[in-house]
């Protein structure tokens, strides 16, 4: 029998959170909070305090005296041991934490276990670079003896501003790494989900981080969001969420010229040819899209597969999504939770209706599972729509839910002009043992992340990020310290008598 | 015939909260259609000053709001009208500016054809 997961404490405990700013636990300045709700039922499972400007102002402001006093000259080595100390004890509560996130995002539990466990792996990658963050030499260029070199110096205060759908993983890439080259960090988590971010917050002050050096401001986007991407005392900001709020960042970003990396939405292609073994294939697809609900912006929603094997691979693909269980995402055995949030629901159920108003063919799923127990939560069956032109809306847009979009494709060349052929470019990938036809196409897929056999192979060693409306910037990988550091030349003339230009 | 239709009530009183609570000077609003990620293709409840001009396609007026999206988005809303709709008690993870009043705006389809 499959086993559910006991959360810490009852069921029906009310956790509370308050912001974290300057290593001090705090309530907001206006004295608000707001509720963040299970979506397996509705019920509130955490009070946390509302962050707005002021509160966002006073940890900018604890984030730069921490930044100036000690954080960016302490030793490298020093910030290394204390950003493992933060992996090992988000090791050590990874099974906790798992549970934290399923209550509030509705992540299955065996998926949310080993995000936790992953959030650990990026705290300790970028411990590691803590103490190889270094610039180059530069030999003179003109006569005369000279020794030019760079310093990699960081940023200053960085802002992270995260989605709901990876809340804790989304929390490490935007604190671990800029942490590790020497910034002090402001992060505003989700307003859906805010409560494995404080349980960083807490990590960090048992892990001793010094005071200011991270801080905590959960509220909402167009206060607490917008007073970070704009303040002029935050040097950068990472984003990552949806269009018109990534271009907002920009645009808040300019009085101060602060640096961004947005990443945004997918919209991502999964090719595959008929050469492939079939059921390697359907798992594969399954797992590419149907992953947290389908609530991952890299996740392959639009299944390009060869006219040669469609009609099998679409068969066997409905049967095994509507055998998916869906349910309680505390069971251990529970593969697709709930969508987060209503607003979730509703869009996911106006993208089914428009699906079917162009003609798209629905082959399974399209509402919400019949069983009783979900009744009240934003559940949404596993759908697939079949004979879907590239060119609906279905398959344009990114519906950040549970359905397939299944396209024809007849060779390599109509595959890589669908492929390319939408707005976005996060991710894409084939499935072919063709190596050299699997090369040619992740060479000409427009997209940041190309997968070969495989999906959601998403690392901290290897950058991640997006090609056109998806945004620009990577995280992840020894490319982002260059988004998180500025270098600096410094030339030194050698020379015991320089030549006096100006003299007579 | 504009493709949006205009607000439903219920999004009209999330209207009427948010204007109740700006200064009597505050910039012009506008509604801009999101896309992708988390945020959802919803409108995002911004100001004037957010929209790129000649680049943003225009979609209607609503109570003297304009509402514009991107091209390649537009492309589709155009094909149908539409309304907006709020959700109460609801959030999101956009800047959009009714968010701490309570609801959030959201983009209804009205019945009718869909090919192009």
């Amino acid at each position: 029998m499959a086993s559910t997961a006991e959360p810490l404490g009852a069921a029906s405990d009310v956790r509370r959170y308050q912001l974290f700013i300057d290593g001090k636990f705090v309530d907001s300045k206006s004295g608000k909070t707001f509720e963040s709700i299970s979506p397996h039922d509705r019920a509130v499972v955490a009070v946390c305090a509302e962050g707005d400007k002021a509160d966002i102002d006073a940890a900018v402001t604890a984030a730069r005296a921490a930044y100036e006093g000690t954080w960016s000259s302490m030793l490298p080595g020093e910030r290394a041991k204390l950003l493992n100390k933060m992996a090992d004890l988000l090791e050590a509560r990874a099974m906790e934490l798992g549970q934290l996130e399923t209550l509030d995002m509705g992540g299955p539990i065996f998926l949310t276990n080993g995000m936790a466990m992953m959030a650990a792996e990026v705290f300790r990658y970028w411990a590691g670079w803590a103490t190889k963050i270094h610039g180059f030499t530069s030999p003179s260029m003109t006569p005369g003896d000279f020794i030019g070199f760079t310093a990699r110096e960081p940023l200053g205060v960085v802002g992270g501003i995260t989605p709901w759908n990876g809340p804790l993983i989304m929390a490490a890439w935007k604190t671990a790494p800029a942490l590790a080259c020497g910034n002090a960090v402001v992060l505003k988590p989700a307003e859906h989900t805010p409560m494995t971010a404080m349980e960083l917050a807490k990590i960090a002050a048992e892990a001793g981080l010094p005071e200011g050096v991270l801080n905590v401001v959960p509220g909402f986007g167009p206060t607490a969001g917008a007073a970070l991407a704009s303040h002029p005392a935050v040097d950068k900001i990472a984003f990552t969420g949806e269009y018109v709020t990534g271009r907002l960042v920009v645009q808040m970003s300019a009085s101060n010229l602060k640096t961004v990396t947005l990443e945004l939405g997918g919209k991502s292609p999964h090719i595959i040819f008929d050469d492939v073994d079939l059921e390697t294939a359907v798992a594969n697809a399954l797992f590419g899209l149907y992953m947290n609900t389908g609530q991952i912006c890299s996740a392959g929603t639009r299944l390009l597969v060869q006219d040669t094997m469609y009609d099998r691979f679409l068969d066997r693909f409905v049967e095994r999504a509507q055998e998916i269980k869906v349910g309680d995402p505390m069971d251990f055995a529970t593969r697709m939770g709930p969508l987060v949030s209503d607003e979730q629901l509703q869009k996911v159920k106006r993208y089914v209706e428009i699906g079917k108003k162009e003609g798209a063919k629905l082959r399974t799923g399209g509402g919400q599972p019949k069983d009783p127990a979900l009744a009240k939560g934003f559940y949404f069956e596993p759908t697939v729509f079949a004979d879907v032109d590239n060119k609906m809306q279905i398959a344009q847009e990114e519906i950040f839910g549970p359905v397939a979009s299944v396209i024809r494709f007849r060779d390599e060349d109509e595959a890589v002009r669908l492929g390319n052929d939408v707005i976005y470019g996060l991710a894409g990938g084939v499935q072919t043992r063709d190596i050299k036809r699997a090369h040619r196409i992740a060479k000409r897929l427009q997209a940041g992340t190309v997968w070969i056999n495989t999906w959601h192979k998403i690392e901290a060693n290897s950058p991640f990020g997006g090609y056109k409306l998806s945004g620009y910037g990577r995280e992840n990988g020894p490319s982002m310290i260059e988004h998180l550091t500025r270098l600096k030349q410094v030339w030194v003339d050698l020379n015991e008598f320089t030549m006096d230009l100006f003299g007579m | 015939m504009p493709a949006c239709q205009g607000l439903t009530p219920r999004a009209h009183r999330l209207l009427t909260r948010v204007r109740a609570a700006q200064d009597p000077g505050a910039a012009p609003l506008a509604f801009l259609v999101s896309g992708g990620c988390c945020g959802g293709t919803n409108p995002v409840l911004c100001y004037r000053t957010n929209v790129i001009e000649g680049f943003d396609v225009p979609l209607g007026d609503i109570d003297g709001i304009p509402i514009f999206a991107h091209p390649d988005h537009a492309q589709y809303l155009e094909r149908d009208r539409f309304v907006i709709d709020a959700l109460d008690d609801a959030r999101s993870d956009t800047f959009s500016l009714e968010i701490t009043h309570g609801g959030r705006f959201v983009l209804r389809e009205l019945p009718g054809d869909a090919s192009p």
